[in-house]
């Protein structure tokens, strides 16, 4: 079980003076339980990168296959909008109905579920996002704060039950607090319900912190892809993709070209402090 | 991608239409709609005809931008043609069962439709030679002498600016909020008319929420930005009528006396 | 030298009477022309509310502001106040009115009532300082959200401020458009010596300011130079705030007896920091 984006061009407008060529002959796989970090430039095309792995838009030339069907099928369309649940930036802006639960249960509505199952799925995915269901169910989306907003609208698309959940810059905006809420909540989903995450962010320091496995985008193009651990080394490459490192990596990138005893493949600070206390204590390994 | 419809459909160029004041622009385009309706003759139409082709020349503009402005409407001319051709009395030319073309009917058809072609192609000629901004303009100069009983010239020209600011911004929101919702499973294109105006619901909702939020923070911003209506304000771009103004505007007299005179005599 | 803005004894309730919300309660702050100010906080501390009072889009419920020794509930100084302290907000699509970006910059002068020939003066210098005059005819929907927020700062500038208030203005950017946003602002605070107070929730710009204020529950809980407030980690966190990677490796590290000065903020300090010490063992 996967997605397969497989040589995938995708043109704006073709054929007319405005047409503008965004995606050229990408290929990706997502495999199953992955938790997939997409970086890039803004304009180096993620968004429609996200947005052919539910079918939104589709391939001009190539094709997406998730778990083996096609995305250009109409008789698939609704099982894959099932299937990847995409969840777009200020997703809080798509909010609309009167009360909290009425909104989460749009989509389980639109699949045709009973429903049982709809309430059953609502309140499940309230409680995943950290949203008490007798404390939020009845109230009106539009009275919470802005962390509140979003987790509703997450909410609304866990509800559809996917398999494979796909969120563009999900804590923009966001204060850390709220970004911390929302990040702990979706390693969450993916550790233990074992859901495919792919996250679009700008924020390398939460990249590194989460993800597997990094897919980097230039210009329409996917340039490298691999473990952060691995990506974060080549400073430089990426710098000249538009793309930062955490401040921790540079960091002992820095150190080490003082003190080359120093490790430089460090991610977060829980794994830099050892390092150094190691390193000022004499016993750092070459 | 929606935001890249260009708005008023402006062809930047630097044409004796293009440094028009706007003014003269909105007044000649009037006087034109106006002498369309009174010219009845066929050597008025073949001359207003002619007068609207050096009028094009004039412009510069590339033939096929031009013609694309008539596209739109070419089908509600061949509606005025045949509904002309069939439904005017008069002397039975060919018949087609219930159905009689008359001699009539053609003559008033053909005058029909060409002056509805000629009364688009002159307005596009306007917004294709005219930026939005300085028709604003020109609309808020001219509505000027009529403040005095009332008309709210500098409010109604900087709402229209506003509505071409934001239409681009809220036809990418249209977008993204419909694909947000189609993500949820939302399906905006199959039902009947009850089912798909239910399913327009939670795309209008949240446009009207973010509408309202754009306009209270925009009025905000203004505020901050000390306006406080038109009053004392002066403009970045100030209006001026050139000797070319001058000229436009003695022609466009000279077509409307033309057309009165063609008017009494036919 | 009198103070740019004098708060006193400042607090706002949001709704009448009891009931109402309060968003400051007894705020004392002063800043002095040509300081860049960060405030942080977490959403909903107040740091927005504040920044509002600083230019009279709202008026204290209780206490005195002051810009530039005019009080802000003293309507007559209310455009004065206005074009002292300009302000540039968070969202930058709706924050422009025109549709080219010099009619937007023109804006505020033509507001003021400045003569035509000097609106263009004054437009063409502003978009020059931000680097936008090239843009100067484009429609503002085509631009980039830095790009926007840049023109933003330039309709403010044509006003001819003393002060720019930044309302979150890097919130909805990525990561260039937030730098050349902030790399503007800097040069502005230390070419033009135009006093700044920028309100975000990220420590990196935090950083770059003279004096950093906390604020929680509507109340200033910290004040001082980015060191001093950084040297207060615990806290910070239990406000619901970051601190820069490295300044929280100096605090951990510490804890574990490894005697490193306090508010280390830069990669470059941490590295000197660490090459120091190893080379005194």
């Amino acid at each position: 079980m996967s997605i397969e984006v497989q040589n995938v061009t995708f043109t704006y407008q073709p054929g007319t003076p405005f047409a503008t060529t965004v995606l050229k002959d990408v290929n990706v796989d997502i495999e199953e339980g992955e938790f997939v970090g997409l970086i890039g430039h803004t304009g180096s095309g993620k968004s429609t990168l996200i947005q052919h792995l539910n079918g939104l838009l589709l391939p001009t030339a190539g094709r997406v296959l998730v778990d083996g069907s096609d995305t250009k099928e109409k008789s698939v369309r609704r099982i894959i909008r099932r299937k990847v649940g995409l969840v777009f930036q200020y997703p809080e802006h798509q909010l609309f109905e009167e009360t909290v639960a009425k909104d989460v249960a749009f989509g389980p509505e639109n699949l045709g579920l009973a429903q049982d199952e709809i309430q059953e799925r609502v309140e499940e995915a309230l409680v995943t996002v950290g949203l008490p269901p007798n404390e939020y169910a009845k109230r009106s989306p539009f009275d919470l704060s802005g962390g509140e907003m979003r987790r509703v609208a997450i909410a609304g698309v866990l509800a559809m039950g996917p398999s494979y959940l796909v969120l563009d810059e999900p804590t923009a905006g966001l204060d850390p607090r709220g970004r911390d809420e929302i990040l702990g909540q979706i390693a969450e989903l993916q550790q233990k319900q074992g859901l495919t995450v792919v996250l679009v962010s700008h924020s390398m320091e939460d990249i590194a912190r989460l993800v597997d496995r990094l897919i980097i985008m230039y210009q329409g193009q996917v340039v490298a892809t691999g473990e952060p651990r691995k990506l974060f080394q080549q400073a430089d490459e990426l710098k000249e993709l538009g793309l930062g490192i955490p401040q921790i990596t540079e960091f002992m990138r820095q150190l080490h070209q003082d003190c080359p005893q120093v490790s430089t493949d460090i991610l977060t600070v829980d794994e830099a402090v050892p390092e150094i206390l190691a390193y000022l204590r004499g016993q750092a390994h070459a | 991608m929606l935001k890249d419809i260009t708005l008023g459909q402006y062809v930047p160029g630097n044409s004796l239409l293009h440094r028009l004041d706007p003014r003269t622009k909105i007044i000649g385009a009037m006087i034109y709609i106006i002498s369309l309706f009174l010219l009845k003759s066929l050597v008025g139409y073949a001359a207003i005809t002619i007068f609207t082709l050096a009028l094009v020349l004039l412009s510069a503009l590339p033939w096929s931008y031009v013609l694309r402005g008539i596209r739109p409407v070419f089908y509600i001319v061949l509606f005025t043609l045949v509904l002309n051709f069939f439904l005017t009395p008069g002397e039975t030319v060919w018949q087609l069962g219930p159905l009689k073309v008359t001699d009539e009917g053609i003559r008033l058809g053909i005058f029909m439709g060409w002056r509805l072609l000629l009364l688009v192609l002159s307005t596009s000629l306007l917004t294709l030679t005219s930026s939005p901004i300085a028709l604003t303009d020109g609309i808020e100069y001219l509505l000027r002498p009529f403040k005095k009983i009332g008309v709210p010239a500098h409010e109604l020209a900087m709402m229209m600016t506003i509505a071409l600011r934001f239409i681009p911004t809220l036809l990418e929101e249209t977008d993204k909020i419909m694909k947000a919702q189609m993500a949820r499973g939302a399906d905006f294109e199959t039902g009947n008319i009850v089912k798909r105006a239910r399913g327009m619901i939670p795309l209008l909702v949240p446009l009207f929420v973010s509408a309202f939020r754009r306009a209270d923070e925009l009025a905000t911003a203004m505020e901050a930005r000390c306006y406080r209506g038109g009053e004392g304000r002066t403009r970045l771009k100030e209006l001026h009528f050139a000797g070319r103004d001058f000229m436009a505007l003695a022609v466009s007299t000279i077509l409307l006396v033309l057309s009165v005179v063609d008017r009494i005599v036919s | 030298m009198a103070a740019m803005f004098q708060l006193d004894h400042v607090s706002h309730h949001y709704g009448e009477g009891d009931e109402g919300k309060v968003a400051l309660s007894d705020i004392n702050l002063s800043i002095s022309p040509g300081e860049f100010v960060a405030v942080i906080g977490h959403n909903g501390s107040g740091k927005s509310t504040l920044a509002k009072h600083l230019n009279a889009l709202l008026l204290p419920t209780t206490g005195t502001v002051l810009v530039k020794g005019m009080d802000t509930r003293d309507s007559d100084h209310l455009w004065a106040i206005r074009q002292t302290a300009g302000m540039v907000f968070q969202n930058p699509d709706n924050q422009m009115v025109a549709t080219a970006v010099e009619e937007d910059v023109a804006f505020g002068p033509e507001n003021l009532g400045v003569p035509t020939a000097e609106i263009r003066q004054r437009v063409e210098a502003a978009l020059k300082i931000v680097d936008m005059w090239e843009f100067r005819a484009a429609a503002p929907h085509l631009l980039s959200g830095g790009q926007k927020q840049r023109v933003a700062i330039a309709g403010v500038l044509a006003m001819q401020p003393e002060a720019l208030i930044l309302d979150e203005p890097t919130a909805m950017l990525d990561p260039s458009g937030r730098r050349e946003v902030m790399d503007t602002v800097v040069r502005l605070n230390r070419e033009e010596g135009i006093t700044v107070v920028h309100i975000t929730h990220f420590m990196e710009e935090a950083v770059l300011a003279s004096r950093v204020v906390v604020m929680n529950d509507g109340q200033v809980v910290l004040d001082g130079i980015p060191e001093e407030v950084f040297s207060h980690v615990r806290k910070l966190r239990s406000l619901g705030l970051d601190v820069p990677q490295v300044t929280e490796l100096a605090q951990r590290l510490s804890e574990h007896e490894v005697s490193l000065p306090s508010g280390i903020l830069t990669v470059e300090r941490m590295v000197a920091e660490i090459c120091q010490l190893k080379s005194k063992m």
